[in-house]
């Protein structure tokens, strides 16, 4: 006799694997993903960039910064695109009601990019103030606020009796590095210590891997309760629990979907190894020799550190998987259209975007109380227990446990899943109350 | 012997019963019809049959004393309402559901060739569920339900939404399964379509067994006490007859039902002397309809959803 959990777990594997879906995410995904990282960094050097010249009125109450000005946006690389200036300055002498109304107008038709005003006791603590019809060109701003900081430091070193081409050294500012102290031992005995490069590229290769999961159990969710539904709307769910006890279904479902997700890791890390392995030979054929010693410092840390931290995805996966996995299959299960499944299903959803915008300020602070009991809330582990680990290793006790947790939350939820589960793929009509769903789970 | 037994069974949803102390059972090789209107409790009781939901009190078992649970395998089940998964092949449907129902995957993809010819669809084998007209996909469900040559094959409405071929066709290969030994218990809320199919039929109504006999006792209880009226000219003049409970007058035709099965050759006299022009006189069994009517009738109950 065939076993029959089998059977379920090789329909859900095979019909997902053989998908168009599934191919194209196997490559889009990184594509996507290495699109998104090359994206954002090009986003912030194109900031302030413009192929149209764009005018800046300078309302010097001063009248002697605005030459000074004119050859700082000269120099200053925020203002050039393809080695030109693209930015030119105007003097306006004196601020009346009319000149400021008269800027103004030619800011909003946009013959003005942005108008400025300097005071005439900006060398002591005057403010300046920028005007422009939009106060989000951070990279113009702080670029301005740099050229003008320098031509009033300058008048007031000259001032004091400090010769002009000394104060550039004089104000440098110190070289300041962070270094992670491990709580390994180095090589030479003494305990490990990890440079900023090596910590941005450990921390960059976990921020991708809190990414995938977080991605990996939306999606697989959704999928997941999208079948329980189809099974539900087409009643071929009847004839399936005919021959298979409901929670072995459930259970043949979660196993086959899972399995989905691991051969796409699988074919990932595999080329991803590769391809780090390879990476100087690679390098080589696209004639770069002698690799950058960033580069190889990142290889490097890639290297030592993505053996521990796959470990930890896989772990930390499969339990957020079935945790939240369970509970899409169960909104499935007490719907029954799309569109009242994907409503119902809207505060799961919130519950797994928590604690992914969590993370973005708890890595921060890795080992602050907060970080640290919300990392054990059961639902948010997967993603900020995970963050933790790449960020800041936990004790290993405090892992141990909060595994054991997640287990039997994974073996709670299931159970009263499971249940619910049962009764709902054979309702049809109304969604349960609460109360109802209650009586469900003591059928 | 009995295939399938039901002992007094019950089931309630909350304050709505949906079966109230059914109780019948069906012999092997035989084709047994259970009728009703919408909402009678037929696809609860199937359900129960197949241990999809449990009952509340009362016993269902299979082929002498064994529970559904180790019945299961070897029944086979056409849901009420239709599906299959649409963005799977064919083949790999009928094969998913063959495999749970305990078939080898080679024994299944023999069956599955011998099926999809019989039906004329070889050449859909490799073709997606929704790439089928509504009539295939029909078929297909058919071949899922009977793939693993079931003893007890359970058949929740089958012959809703079917055009009059496909009707036809099924019709034929249930009895055609009869003839091999399966038996056959199947659901229908169009009396008509049973007529002459069952061996043996279960009226319910609101939960509970209205009539449970053999198709021809039960005409045989209710009498002959229609007539089928051929006739030129007009009805009118023995419309107010004594005799007649109603008429259901077609033009040229009519089914008259009588008050009494006796009152026959009263009515031939009358349409005689009122000077009728009468070409075909027949005296008829009653329709399921008809005794499914009086059965409600009978009870103190009314029929509210019979069509």
């Amino acid at each position: 006799m065939p076993n029959k959990i089998i059977t379920v777990i090789k329909r859900e594997y095979m019909t997902r694997v053989k998908s168009k879906g599934f191919i194209v995410s196997l490559f889009l995904m990184p594509v996507l993903m290495s699109g998104m990282v090359l994206l954002s960094s090009f986003l912030t050097v194109i900031e302030g960039k413009t192929e149209k010249i764009r005018k800046i009125a300078i309302v010097d109450g001063t009248g002697e910064i605005f030459t000074q000005m004119q050859d700082g946006i000269a120099g200053h690389s925020t203002f050039q695109h393809k080695g030109k200036l693209v930015y030119q300055l105007e003097e306006e002498s004196v601020t009346t009601q009319e000149t400021r109304t008269a800027l103004r107008e030619r800011l909003n038709t946009k013959t003005l990019y942005a108008y400025l005003e300097i005071p005439k006791d900006v060398f002591e603590n005057g403010e300046v103030r920028f005007y422009a019809r939009t106060a989000t060109n951070f990279a113009v701003q702080s670029a301005l606020r740099g050229i003008i900081s320098n031509i009033v430091r300058d008048k007031r070193f000259a001032e004091s009796g400090y010769p002009r081409n000394e104060v550039s050294r004089l104000m440098r500012s110190v070289r300041f590095n962070a270094y992670a102290v491990k709580s390994s031992k180095g090589k030479d005995g003494d305990t490990a210590i990890e440079s900023p490069l090596e910590t941005g590229a450990r921390i960059g290769l976990g921020y991708i891997l809190v990414f995938v999961l977080y991605m990996f159990v939306l999606i697989y969710g959704n999928s997941i309760m999208r079948s329980v539904l189809e099974e539900k709307t087409t009643r071929i769910v009847e004839v399936i629990i005919s021959s298979i006890k409901p929670h072995q279904l459930l259970l043949g479902k979660l196993v086959g979907v899972c399995a989905v997700c691991l051969t796409m890791f699988a074919i990932w890390v595999v080329f991803g190894v590769l391809l780090v392995m390879n990476m100087e030979t690679l390098l080589g054929i696209f004639g770069v020799d002698n690799l950058p010693i960033q580069l190889s410092q990142v290889i490097g840390t890639v290297k030592a550190s993505s053996t521990e931290g796959l470990i930890y995805f896989f772990i930390y996966f499969i339990i957020g998987f079935f945790i939240y996995s369970t509970l899409y299959a169960v909104v499935g299960a007490i719907c029954s259209s799309e569109e009242e499944a994907q409503q119902t299903a809207a505060p799961l959803t919130i519950l797994i975007i928590v604690p992914f915008v969590l993370m973005f300020q708890l890595f921060r602070i890795p080992d602050s109380t907060l970080s640290i009991l919300l990392s054990h809330v059961p639902f948010f582990s997967p993603i900020l227990m995970f963050m933790r680990v790449n960020v800041l290793m936990p004790p290993l006790w405090e892992i141990l446990l909060n595994i054991v947790v997640m287990c039997t939350t994974v073996l709670l939820v299931t159970l009263i899943s499971a249940k619910i589960y049962r009764v709902g793929i054979l309702m049809y009509g109304k969604r349960p109350t609460i109360a109802q769903l209650w009586q469900w789970m003591r059928y | 012997m009995n295939l399938l037994q039901l002992e007094n069974v019950y089931k309630r949803f909350g304050d709505f019963t949906a079966v109230s102390d059914i109780s019948f059972s069906i012999e092997k090789g035989t084709v047994y019809g259970l009728l009703g209107p919408n909402g009678a409790g037929k696809t609860t009781t199937l359900r129960m049959i197949m241990d999809i939901i449990a009952p509340d009190a009362g016993s269902i078992t299979f082929s002498g004393d064994r529970q559904a649970r180790d019945f299961l395998d070897q029944i086979g089940y056409l849901p009420e309402e239709r599906g299959l998964y649409r963005k799977m092949k064919v083949q790999d449907v009928i094969l998913f559901i063959a495999e749970l129902k305990g078939l080898y995957k080679q024994q299944a993809l023999t069956e599955i060739e011998l099926w999809l010819e019989k039906m004329h669809l070889s050449e859909w084998a490799n073709k997606r569920i929704d790439e089928l007209s509504k009539g295939m996909a029909q078929k297909i469900q058919f071949i899922t339900t009977v793939i693993h040559k079931p003893e007890l094959i359970i058949l929740d409405e089958p012959f809703s939404g079917l055009d009059p071929i496909n009707m036809t066709l099924l019709k034929d290969l249930m009895l055609e399964l009869r003839d091999n030994g399966s038996t056959i218990i199947f659901s229908t809320h169009v009396m008509e379509q049973v007529e002459k199919l069952c061996d043996r039929i279960c009226l319910i109504h609101q939960g509970k067994v209205l009539l449970e006999d053999e198709l021809r006792a039960v005409k045989q209880a209710f009498g002959k006490n229609s007539v089928e009226i051929e006739y030129l000219g007009s009805l009118e003049p023995i419309r107010d007859s004594d005799y007649i409970q109603r008429i259901n007058d077609f033009g040229q035709y009519a089914e008259v039902k009588l008050k009494s099965p006796d009152d026959y050759r009263f009515v031939l006299q009358e349409l005689v002397e009122k000077g009728i022009d009468v070409t075909r006189f027949e005296l008829m069994e009653p329709t399921l309809h008809e005794i499914f009517v009086q059965s409600v009738e009978t009870h103190g109950g009314t029929v509210q959803n019979a069509k």
